[in-house]
Formats: C-alpha cells, structure tokens, sequence
C-alpha cells in the first residue's frame, strides 16, 4: 500500500514537468532602420540599450507637464518587457542622463524620426556616427505643441507622443503602418498594442548593429 | 487583497494546533532548510532562448497532524521560501528582483523503516514577486501543489528529534501577464527542498 502510493505520487511528480508553449510574437512591424551601402548593398542598422545600462536615465525639461508624461512613458514602456529588457527611472540632473525630453522643435539638418499626432508633435534624434556605427548618448526626443498651450486635447497628445518617441529611443527605428499602433507616424491609440509589444522585445533579442559609446 | 485559500490554511494550522499537541501522538515539526525550482519559465524571442529562474531559496517549514489509523497519519505543512530570480539569456543573466513562494499542503505519510517516514501532500503555493513587474506585471498566483518527501528522525532529546526532511513537489505556475502576451499550456516547476530542524515526537517503530 505505502509503496505503491509512493509510486503514484512520484509518477504524479514526473508527469508535473511541462513547460508553457511561448507565443510565436509573428505579429511585429519592421523597427531597423535600412541604409544604403557601398557597393549598392544595404545596411541594417538595429539597436537596443544593454542590460548593463538598465535602468536608463531620462531626464525630462520641467515644462509642459513633461516630467509625468515622460514617467508615464517609462511605465508604459516597461509593461511591455517580461524580462527586465527596459527600465527607466526619471532623473533630476541631466547631466549623465541617457535620453533627455525638452519642448521644441528638433535642430535642423539632425538625422530624426518625427511623428505628428493632431495637437502636437515630436521627434527623436538618432545620433549614429554612420562610420563607426557607435551611438553616443543622450539621445534627445523634442516634444512640442501645435496650439495654444491648454487647447482641448493637448494633454492627451503630449503623453501619448512622448511615448511615441520615447519608442523610438529605445530602437523603434520606424513608424508601424498600422494606426492601432502606437508607433504609428501619425499616433491616435494612446498606449503600446500587442503589435508594439511583440515589436519592442523583438528588438531586444535580436542582434544590434548599433554600438552605445559613451 | 489576501487570497482566501491561505488565510482559511492559516487559520486550520493556528486553531488545530493546540488540539493537536494535546493529542497523544502529536506530530509537530519545525524545519529550515533550502529549495531549489526549475526554471519559472521558458521563451524563444526572434529564435533566442529565454530562461527566467529561481536562485536556491532559505525556506522554513512547520507542520502538524495526528495519527488517523495504525500506521497513517494526516496533517498540515505551511512552508515559505524567498529569493531572487532572474532571466538569462544571450549569455548574461538580468535580476529581476525577489520572489516568495508561500506554500499550504494537506498531507498523509506513515513509515518506510525504522525512524524513516514517507509523506505526500497536494496543496496550493502562492507565488509572490517583490514589485509586480515583467512575467508579474499583474501580481503573483496561486497554484496547485503536489509533493512527495520523506522524513527521518534522530533521537535528539526525551521530547524532540532531530528531523531532516526532503521533499520532491511540482506546480503550476499561471501568472496573469505570461497569458496575456500569448503562453499557452501549463507551466509545471519541480522544486526539491531539504529542512533540518525539530520534531516534538519521537516517532513509534513501525
């Protein structure tokens, strides 16, 4: 009796070893940026912040409700990640900071992803030194109104567009060409999709081209 | 809000204790000791193999019961662990933080051999991260628990022995997160445990 018991119950722990099935994450938009190379080929440029400088300074302009919003994004951003790929935390001092959020226009001439929601827009500099395929932080992302400040909406735009852009520090390179996206050019929804998700821990695991310098 | 299955476990433990030490074969036992889980959980991102997994965690273990036939008795065992656990992968591993696992088992055991006991209990383990973060985002969970051990007892003191134990037990594992980004199936992790500690009686022969 006890022994055959005894057989049953580690039969019971040996038929308790399964794992989950993982999802195949197959829903993603391309987020690496393509450039045109020597001898007409192309060259992929992909880049994700390591682990070793996670959780990522983000130094944020005290205007426009930026601190909160950029705190948001943080949040946002890290729900996406179920193995510690990104954590942020908002710094005080923007000295050291690895991406800084101000209100304003992008310089001119910069290598930047823009994005243009209905009352605000933003952009993200992308400041690869396109020789040595190093990136130098802080990577900076503009956010800026197109109204008067305290138009019907533009505290809703400032949040989701810093999110937008804050994607794009985190090497979303490209726009989705889906507008249930948030990285969507022109974004509408206000939080990442599933598409987004599955996009960002792509861009995780996948190998980078693009070396952080500091 | 506290999950009603460990608070109603909880509750059997404190208010049976005092019976059940009163009773004449009282089965009591206090242990520490170390338990070692497989792997939480695996992935594959983009063809990179993901493991998030437990480090050796301290545990502690009480338990209570009585005699129910000639060579059978059934009890209570609460166990807690707490450690850190990580995600390895690309060859570097990221902290993720601490987790405790809070463990009720309703059990039944009787003898092998002289001061060696058998012991298999099925029960819940709650599985509690420190922040609601990553494969936790929306907190820990309860699971169901099987578990098969032994325990050996070494004359130590006229009222106590010297009790190692060792326990073999598997549970699901359901966080609310890892089905909302699209695992399927059930996640089973094996842990095995050792605790040394005190037992209040000194186990009849068989």
């Amino acid at each position: 009796m006890t022994r055959r018991g005894l057989r049953w119950a580690l039969l019971a722990l040996v038929a308790g070893c399964g794992d989950a099935a993982a999802p195949l994450r197959a829903d993603h938009y391309e987020w690496r940026l393509f450039e045109p190379a020597g001898g007409g080929g192309t060259d992929t440029l992909a880049f994700a912040w390591p682990s070793a400088s996670q959780p990522l300074r983000i130094w944020a302009q005290d205007t426009l409700d930026l601190p909160a919003h950029t705190t948001s994004a943080i949040q946002m951003w890290e729900a996406q990640f179920l193995y510690g790929e990104f954590r942020g935390e908002l710094v005080t001092d923007s000295l050291g900071a690895d991406i800084i959020v101000v209100a304003g226009s992008a310089p001119a001439g910069g290598p930047v992803l823009p994005s243009m929601a209905r009352e605000c827009q933003g952009a993200t500099d992308v400041a690869v030194d396109a020789l040595t395929f190093l990136l130098s932080p802080p990577m900076h992302i503009y956010v800026e109104l197109r109204f008067a400040e305290g138009t019907p909406g533009t505290d809703s735009c400032l949040n989701l567009t810093t999110a937008h852009e804050l994607g794009h520090a985190l090497g979303i390179f490209q726009h989705s060409p889906d507008p249930d996206d948030l990285m969507y050019s022109d974004p509408i929804v206000t939080a990442p999709s599933a598409r987004d998700r599955n996009t960002a821990e792509r861009a995780y695991h996948t190998p980078t081209t693009i070396q952080l310098s500091r | 809000m506290m999950h009603p299955f460990p608070v109603a476990c909880a509750a059997v433990l404190y208010l049976g204790l005092p019976g059940i030490a009163q009773a004449q074969q009282p089965d009591l036992y206090f242990q520490l000791g170390a338990v070692w889980a497989a792997p939480l959980l695996h992935d594959n991102i983009a063809g990179q193999e993901i493991t998030t997994q437990q480090s050796i965690a301290p545990m502690v273990r009480i338990g209570a019961g009585l005699p129910v036939a000639p060579k059978v008795g059934a009890g209570l065992e609460a166990a807690v662990a707490w450690g850190g656990y990580s995600a390895d992968y690309a060859g570097s591993s990221t902290d993720l933080g601490n987790i405790t696992t809070l463990s009720f088992l309703a059990n039944l055991n009787g003898p092998i051999a002289q001061r060696l006991r058998w012991r298999v209990g099925i029960g819940m383990i709650g599985t509690i991260p420190g922040e609601d973060a990553g494969i936790f985002l929306q907190g820990g969970s309860w699971n169901a628990l099987f578990s098969a051990g032994v325990d050996y007892y070494v004359p130590l003191k006229p009222k106590f022995d010297l009790m190692i134990g060792a326990r073999a037990d598997t549970h699901t594992l359901t966080p609310g997160q890892t089905t909302l980004v699209g695992f399927s199936g059930t996640q089973w992790v094996p842990r095995v445990s050792l605790g040394v500690g005190l037992s209040l009686k000194r186990v009849a022969n068989p």
